[in-house]
């Protein structure tokens, strides 16, 4: 070797007629010395690699060229000047060295064929959010995410449609351990982020990828010296949206007019009526328990069980502005130590994340540690390491989405008449006459800021790596997911309130479950003849998962302070209840083969199959393959293509593919029964204590279910354009879905138990996916603007053997959602509503509403749609999709010096929402407060005194139906609760500052930012709700809004500091 | 060297390891359930019996609001009729509302889930007469019995069925397998009164005349409903040897006081034939009478929700002459007893005369409300809708009360069929085929319970909280109620006057929309009875009840959606809807 090495010194000293001499250099980024970089002489196969501080040393002429390069860097050629040489390299195209995981083994971004959007997890993790899935709403083509703003909550994540009726949640692969849960882990750990989109990509993780698949790499350390930095950030978040509720007279006055739009005298339990329809007369009075009282004696109050009177004043409550609090706090602390020889590497992470809701009692708190570290032996021919994190978290309060009797439901149906606290300082409530029955919403929040869910989640891997031979690479996974869950929901009486009573309560309830994966790779990777790129792994991976669960509950402690109401022992044990099952229990065995082939960088192959067998089928049915391959063709390689400057890289790709789908319950094969007191209890002994129990049909079972398959089609090209100005994604695709696990809709007449998944239906979705970056400096000026635009079209191609529509859960009223052949999942499904009814005249020569003599001026004019001249069920039809046309994200970087300025929003364009509490705000459902809408956009007679076949309308445009307290048919589901729920978010906007060297020196850091961000600044939507974004948790009911957390407009200062 | 290779080694003896373990690893048999084999033996199918019992409350069917579908038939049986208003306030459960005014649609929730617990409790009778079939160690006596006892059931649920629906469907066990979820897609072709007719008769020769269990059915119950299917046809002929065989040859006397028929202290007593059962304790309400729990007063102690109040209508109805006699007369629609609201209509009057059990069936402000309190209008939700009365008779009394932790749910057994409805249906059956003084003593049986004053609701006076009252030791209001003592001749006139006395006897009972079915004057009663009660209650105006198509309620269009097999629905619908 060295004798090699000397000839070829030789030679350039012979060829050059100059002699070499030792050159010594630097090699730097912007980020500082560049450790591990390569630097040759061109012409020769001399080179060095630089040490931990971007130092080498070489031999090489004067004149000679030094070729500098290093992974993610655009290589630089230097010609040789002097002894002492510093090159600064510049960050290269992303896409063309980015090195991706997309399956068990990793490929050049460049080369991919399947469909894999990569997300910039700098980026990404730039807004702060409770799980990465938020932080991925608009960052890619092709996925789709519902964010529950709520902190703590996570978000809807959906990749390319809805393949199935069941659960459509994608897999994620963290550092390579498969989970279907997104839950606690700490964003700002992710190193790299891919979606794996269509089968041909996703097909390695077989049964469990037909939803598609994110992989997620966590950070590891780079080689160099130590690291340690230091990041922490404030924010101020105040609720970015308000509920629309009358106050105490606007209500009043709507009473008024809908007791006398009814035919009724006017009369209410508080108000006093008086005046004409013309001119209500409002009279508020000053108490509201003793109902309407004018006066009390104020020493008769009390408070206890056998006597309740609880003397209420009245009053003028905006509940809203009572539950949210303006600059509700959120906070981060997170510390990173990462450093690596060539042979070692560690990564350290320390992060605590606290947010504040905007509504009071409520909030989020998350510990999360992380380590990753390997190290190589055997002459770096064995590599063992591991990644682990461990988290903490707690949410509080007793929000929940989707509530009837959550603070935004509250908001909104709570009589504004009502005070928060009553003449004594307790909280006051709805006891009393024509009040409603909601629960003082704050109260309710209040009375439950001392619930608890705490999360512990240990997650990670440990693997070794045997390079074998030259070619060969061995590798041993063996992940761990493991999950502790401890709710602690403590209820306290709440005697004011109507329905309410003096008992105190307790529930604990325990969950733990785990996952284990074991996965083995044996890898080849191989150039022949300098062209023919060879690379190929097969594996095996065994999974297996068991959860289970308790809970136990008792009533009635002697007191009800938070240490003795929390724990179970003080209670009543004969007031005491438990429960405890199984919620786990699965194993899968699977093996699998990629090969990739590329000829010459210009054609690309990859062929992947997979096997899984899974107990959640018999066996009989319980393995499958899944196959897929995909090509690529690099045209831009091609010699045609040589005159063509301004196409720098040109790649088209085409994946076809089979995945998987078997989220079903455990046991799907088999009918089970149980024994419980509520569905098969019966004190057959006559006793009034208690039921003998006996056992009922819980499960029915199918024996021969099978996968759910996908196949997916996909046609894309990746280009880079104008010098790499310009690079751009576009994908068109299909998939269908077959064998669909559905749960059949079983005859009654079978039984009550649960329906098992049978293999009948199929789902068609298609769509396109685009993306483009645009980057230009203009002086020192670097601006970068990217966007992603992505729509699909979902159709049920077929469900049971009969095409019986699946209906989503019922509420208060009858289930609204329909998934029909030849519609999208999840379509809405009501009365059309036409117009309202201008005239006695009009109404009565419209189809009547069946017998009900509902056809009246002011009142609804439905749609005949099967024109029998009758308006009755047979009318519904669909009123509304909750799919969107499209969703995109806009992101504008500009960077200028020190300073850098991101934007970035994303949108939603075209889907619709039920918004459920206008069922609420909009019509008498029950007793409390009304919109503003409800009020003034009703229709109103411009003579009320008139009898009603003679009305005029006064306000023809009116977009409401007439107010009337016995109308119970215009609140049935129609096109009027449905609306347009578009919008267009500006999620982020940040300033940041990095600071010069001055500053680090006087500072004595190695580097420091500092940051100033804007979340949801606005938001541009003509919904009426307070947040457009809705996240039922299941697919069958989309778009149905039951009261959700705004987001909130926060502010945030942030700073990051390299110390070494 | 050496050690890669066997490290190499190694690993692919992890590999081999890793693929024996193949099948014991991917199976998983369900754990905390129990398997049908394990439930194949007599244990097994007594529990199954049991479940099958379960179902007569209409409570514990997963996914149903289990208010929907009661056995006490609250919603289908009296809010649909001149028995009952639905309550609460406008807005509250407008499905209800529907089914009130009429506007029976196919979609509608709580009649989807009325269909669903008829056929769930058919299904689980039917999984217990195939599973018997199986249990090796039954004995012949016990499986016999257990056959009765489930036919029984099977029997009762179709009846409820056969009421609701004017075509319903039968599914027997040969239609029946938990391993064929399409084996009970059997088309609805008609009247099924002969299989049901057959399920008590077969039961009636099977079951014993007492069990030693009190909840379990006896030869007398499935008699009593054998009858009950005559009546329902107008087989009077039929119907009446049987119940006068139950009269006079059964266990059964009158209980003295009216009111032990509606409260806890006095369930299973001498009067029951058939109570359906209930149970509740501090730790389990879980088998207590939750069906019912919405159908209480809006005030503590229940606090909901207000479902189910009185109509003015039926309050004038319980009116008596000097005589103690109804006013057959139907002067009652015209004169009015005083309604504390001020919204009467027409002529109230003063303090008229009343059957006691008017205040055994209605809370009327000012009367005593089972020791609860003094009845006032604080018990309703919103006056101003439904008026100033509540119902009564399903409420348990202050000691059956509160033991779980909603209060509203109660031990408070339904007695579905007892002696009084038994003496009801003959004295019917004897005015059909002219023995009309046969037919008017049976009537005077229940008046002469009715009468008397150790059952009449007390007097009180209001204390100084809500709670406190004191008794005045006089009866609670103008009760005067006596026998009819003049020879019945009309057979027009006797007739009014049973179906008089089944109203006074079994009102707010789940009865009445049914009783006027079988009667065949639901359109010309229920018009009346719109028109008078809509002055009151405003939101009945223009609500109309129309023949043939509201006699019966509409199949459930999800009924029919679950029932195609070969490409074709197995349900008809109902051709009025």
């Amino acid at each position: 070797m060295l004798f090699k090495r000397f000839l070829f010194v030789v030679t350039l000293l012979l060829t050059t007629g100059i002699y070499a001499q030792n050159i010594s250099g630097t090699v730097t980024s912007d980020d500082g010395p560049l450790p591990g970089a390569t630097v040759l002489v061109q012409g020769t196969n001399d080179f060095a690699t630089t040490d931990f501080d971007g130092n080498f040393t070489i031999e090489a002429a004067q004149g000679a060229i030094l070729e500098v390069s290093f992974v993610g860097y655009t290589t630089q050629q230097v010609p040789v000047d002097g002894d002492q040489i510093t090159i600064t390299l510049a960050l290269g195209n992303l896409l063309e060295e980015v090195i991706v995981t997309t399956g068990y083994g990793t490929q050049s971004k460049r080369d991919i064929t399947g469909a894999v959007s990569t997300i910039d997890a700098e980026e990404l993790t730039s807004v702060p959010a409770t799980t990465f899935a938020q932080q991925m709403q608009g960052r890619a083509s092709g996925i789709s995410v519902v964010s529950d703003a709520t902190p703590g909550g996570e978000a809807t994540v959906r990749i390319r449609g809805f393949g199935t009726t069941g659960n459509n949640n994608p897999l994620y692969v963290i550092d390579g351990v498969p989970t279907e849960s997104q839950g606690n882990l700490n964003p700002q750990d992710i190193e790299s982020f891919q979606i794996l989109k269509d089968a041909s990509a996703a097909s390695i993780y077989g049964s469990r990828a037909a939803n598609g698949v994110i992989i997620i790499t966590t950070k590891r350390g780079k080689v160099g010296e130590g690291k340690i930095s230091y990041s922490s950030f404030f924010g101020w978040q105040t609720a970015a949206n308000d509920v629309d509720a009358l106050d105490a007279r606007g209500l009043g006055e709507y009473l008024y007019l809908a007791d006398y739009y009814a035919g009724k005298t006017p009369s209410h339990g508080q108000y006093g009526f008086s005046g004409t329809p013309e001119n209500p007369q409002i009279s508020i009075p000053n108490y509201v328990f003793p109902s309407g009282a004018a006066s009390v004696d104020e020493s008769l109050y009390s408070l206890t069980e056998s006597n309740i009177y609880a003397i209420t004043k009245s009053a003028d409550t905006n509940w809203w502005e009572l539950l949210t609090q303006a600059n509700a706090p959120m906070s981060q602390h997170s510390i990173d130590a990462s450093g690596a020889t060539e042979t070692s590497q560690y990564a350290f992470n320390a992060t605590f994340f606290s947010q504040d809701a905007v509504i009071k009692y409520q909030g989020y708190k998350r510990a999360t540690i992380r380590l990753n570290s390997s190290t190589k032996t055997l002459g770096d021919r064995l590599e063992v390491g591991e990644n682990f994190t461990l988290s903490l978290d707690n949410r509080f309060g007793g929000y929940g989405n989707d509530g009837e009797q959550n603070a935004v439901s509250g908001a909104y149906k709570h009589h504004p008449l009502l005070p928060n606290y009553d003449i004594a300082g307790n909280f006051a409530g709805s006891r009393g006459l024509n009040l409603g029955n909601n629960y003082n919403p704050y109260a309710s929040q209040f009375r439950n800021q001392d619930d608890r869910t705490r999360r512990s989640r240990a997650f990670g891997n440990v693997y070794a790596q045997l390079t074998i031979a030259e070619d060969f690479k061995f590798k041993s996974s063996f992940g761990v997911n493991l999950t502790t869950n401890q709710v602690k929901d403590i209820g306290r009486p709440q005697p004011e309130y109507v329905e309410g009573n003096f008992i105190n309560s307790q529930r604990s309830a325990t969950s733990w479950d785990y996952e284990w994966t074991w996965t083995n790779t044996l890898s080849w990777a191989k150039v022949l003849n300098d062209v023919h790129d060879v690379s190929a792994y097969v594996g095996v991976e065994a999974i297996e998962g068991f959860g289970e669960y308790f809970g136990a509950s008792r009533q009635r402690f002697p007191f009800q302070s938070t240490n003795i109401i929390s724990y179970l022992d003080l209670g009543n044990q004969g007031t005491a209840g438990n429960y405890g099952n199984i919620s786990k229990d699965f194993s899968l065995w699977s093996q699998f083969v990629q090969a990739n082939y590329q000829y010459d960088g210009k054609y690309l192959a990859q062929v992947t199959v997979r096997n899984d067998a899974s107990s959640r089928f018999k066996s009989a049915t319980n393995s499958a393959f899944f196959p897929a391959f995909s090509l690529g063709w690099r045209m831009s390689e091609e010699n045609f293509m040589s005159g063509i400057s301004f196409i720098d890289d040109l790649k088209f790709r085409y994946g076809w593919g089979k995945t998987g789908n078997q989220s079903i319950g455990d046991y799907n094969a088999y009918t089970q029964f149980r024994s419980s007191s509520y569905n098969s209890g019966y004190p057959i002994d006559g006793s009034s204590s208690s039921a003998t129990l006996g056992y009922d049909p819980s499960q029915f079972g199918n024996p021969n279910a099978k996968w759910e398959a996908t196949v997916s089609n996909n046609f894309g090209f990746d280009a880079t354009l104008f010098d790499r100005a310009i690079s751009v994604e576009f994908d068109l695709w299909n998939r269908t879905t077959s064998d669909l696990l559905l749960t059949v809709p079983v005859v009654y007449s079978a039984g009550d138990a649960g329906a098992p998944a049978v293999n009948v239906g199929e789902m068609y979705n298609e769509g396109i996916d685009f993306a483009m970056d645009w980057t230009k400096d203009v002086g020192e000026l670097q601006i970068t603007l990217g966007g992603n635009i992505s729509s699909y079209r979902n159709e049920v191609k077929k469900l049971d053997e009969f095409d019986t529509p699946i209906f989503g859960s019922n509420r208060r009223v009858p289930a609204l959602t329909r998934t029909a052949v030849g519609d999208p999942i999840s379509s809405i499904y009501g009365f059309e509503v036409l117009g309202i009814f201008q005239s006695q005249a009009e109404a009565d020569a419209w189809a009547p509403y069946g017998s009900t003599g509902y056809n009246a001026p002011g009142k609804f004019k439905y749609a005949d749609i099967n024109g029998d001249g009758e308006i009755n069920d047979d009318d519904r039809t669909i009123i509304g999709n909750p799919h969107p046309d499209f969703v995109y994200g806009i992101n504008l970087n500009l960077a200028y010096r020190n300073f850098n300025l991101n934007i970035f929003g994303n949108g939603v364009q075209g889907n619709d929402v039920y918004n459920y509490v206008r069922y609420f705000a909009d019509f008498n459902t029950f007793q409390g407060n009304r919109s503003t809408r409800a009020l003034t956009e009703a229709w109103q007679p411009s003579n009320p005194s008139a009898p009603r076949a003679q009305w005029t309308a006064a306000n023809p445009n009116a977009t409401s139906p007439i107010m009337d307290a016995n109308d119970q048919i215009s609140s049935r589901t129609s096109s009027y609760l449905i609306e347009d729920a578009s919008y267009f978010r500006l999620r982020n906007i940040q300033l940041t500052y990095s600071f010069d060297d001055a500053i680090n020196t006087a500072l004595g850091i190695s580097g420091g930012q500092i940051y100033l961000q804007g979340q949801n600044l606005f938001t541009i939507t003509n919904y009426s709700g307070l947040n457009p974004e809705i996240q039922t948790g299941n697919d069958i009911q989309l778009g149905y809004d039951g009261g959700f957390m705004p987001v909130s407009k926060t502010l945030i200062v942030g700073l990051n500091i390299s110390l070494f | 060297m050496k050690n890669l290779k066997t490290l190499f080694v190694a690993s692919f003896a992890i590999f081999a390891f890793t693929v024996a373990c193949d099948d014991e690893f991917l199976t998983k048999e369900p754990q905390a359930s129990l398997s049908g084999p394990a439930l194949a033996n007599a244990d097994g199918v007594e529990g199954k019996l049991i479940s099958a019992y379960s179902t007569l409350s209409g409570y514990g069917m997963d996914g149903g609001g289990t208010w929907y579908y009661s056995t006490w038939a609250w919603i289908f049986g009296s809010i649909s009729s001149d028995d009952a208003l639905k309550g609460t306030d406008a807005g509250d459960q407008p499905e209800h509302s529907f089914i009130e005014t009429y506007d029976f649609n196919t979609f509608n929730v709580h009649n989807r889930d009325k269909w669903r617990s008829g056929y769930w409790g058919a299904a689980r009778a039917n999984d217990v007469i195939l599973s018997a079939e199986e249990a090796e160690d039954l004995t012949a006596t016990r499986k016999a019995e257990i056959i009765a006892e489930a036919k029984f059931i099977r029997g009762w649920q179709h009846f409820e069925m056969q009421k609701m629906y004017r075509t319903p469907k039968y599914v027997g066990s040969e239609n029946f397998s938990l391993d064929n979820l399409d084996a009970s897609k059997v088309p609805n072709t008609g009247k099924i009164w002969s299989q049901i007719e057959q399920d008590f008769s077969d039961a009636a020769s099977a079951l014993p005349a007492t069990q030693g269990q009190i909840g379990r059915a006896t030869s007398w119950a499935a008699k009593a409903y054998l009858a009950k299917a005559k009546i329902y046809q107008s087989d009077w002929a039929g119907a009446e040897p049987i119940l006068m065989d139950i009269i006079n040859n059964g266990p059964f006397e009158l209980v003295e006081k009216f009111e032990d028929n509606y409260l806890v202290a006095t369930r299973n007593n001498k009067e029951s034939i058939f109570e359906v059962q209930y149970a509740v304790s501090s730790a389990d309400a879980n088998a207590s009478n939750a069906e019912i729990g919405l159908a209480h007063p809006y005030i503590a102690p229940w606090g909901c929700c207000g479902f189910l109040q009185a109509p003015q209508d039926l309050v004038d109805f319980f009116q008596t002459d000097a005589n103690g006699l109804p006013l057959l007369d139907e002067s009652w629609k015209t004169n009015h007893i005083t309604n504390p609201t001020g919204d009467n209509i027409g002529q109230p009057i003063g303090d008229p005369s009343v059957d006691p059990r008017l205040d055994h069936t209605v809370g009327r402000p000012g009367i005593l409300y089972k020791n609860h309190h003094i009845m006032q209008v604080d018990y309703i939700r919103d006056l101003t809708y439904a008026g100033p009365y509540f119902s009564k008779k399903h409420v348990a009394e202050p000691e059956g009360f509160g033991v779980g932790g909603w209060g509203n749910l109660s031990a408070n057994n339904l007695r579905i069929m007892r002696l009084g409805h038994v003496i009801l249906w003959a004295a019917e059956a004897k005015v059909e085929l002219g023995k009309l003084e046969e037919a008017r003593a049976l009537v005077n049986r229940l008046r002469a319970r009715a009468a008397n004053p150790d059952g009449f609701v007390p007097g009180a006076t209001q204390g100084a909280t809500r709670p406190e009252y004191t008794l005045t030791g006089s009866p609670g209001a103008n009760y005067n109620v006596g026998e009819y003592t003049a020879a019945w001749t009309s057979q027009a006139t006797a007739r009014t006057a049973v179906r008089y006395e089944t109203r006074l006897e079994t009102a707010m009972e789940g009865n009445r929309f049914f009783d006027l079915q079988r009667w065949g004057i639901q359109s010309e009663v229920l018009n009346d009875y719109l028109a008078r009660e809509s002055k009151y209650r405003i939101y009945l105006q223009g609500k109309k009840f129309t023949s043939p198509k509201n006699e019966f309620y509409p199949i459930p269009t999800y009924a029919i959606d679950r029932s195609f097999l070969e490409g074709e629905p197995t349900l008809t619908q109902d051709p009025n809807y």
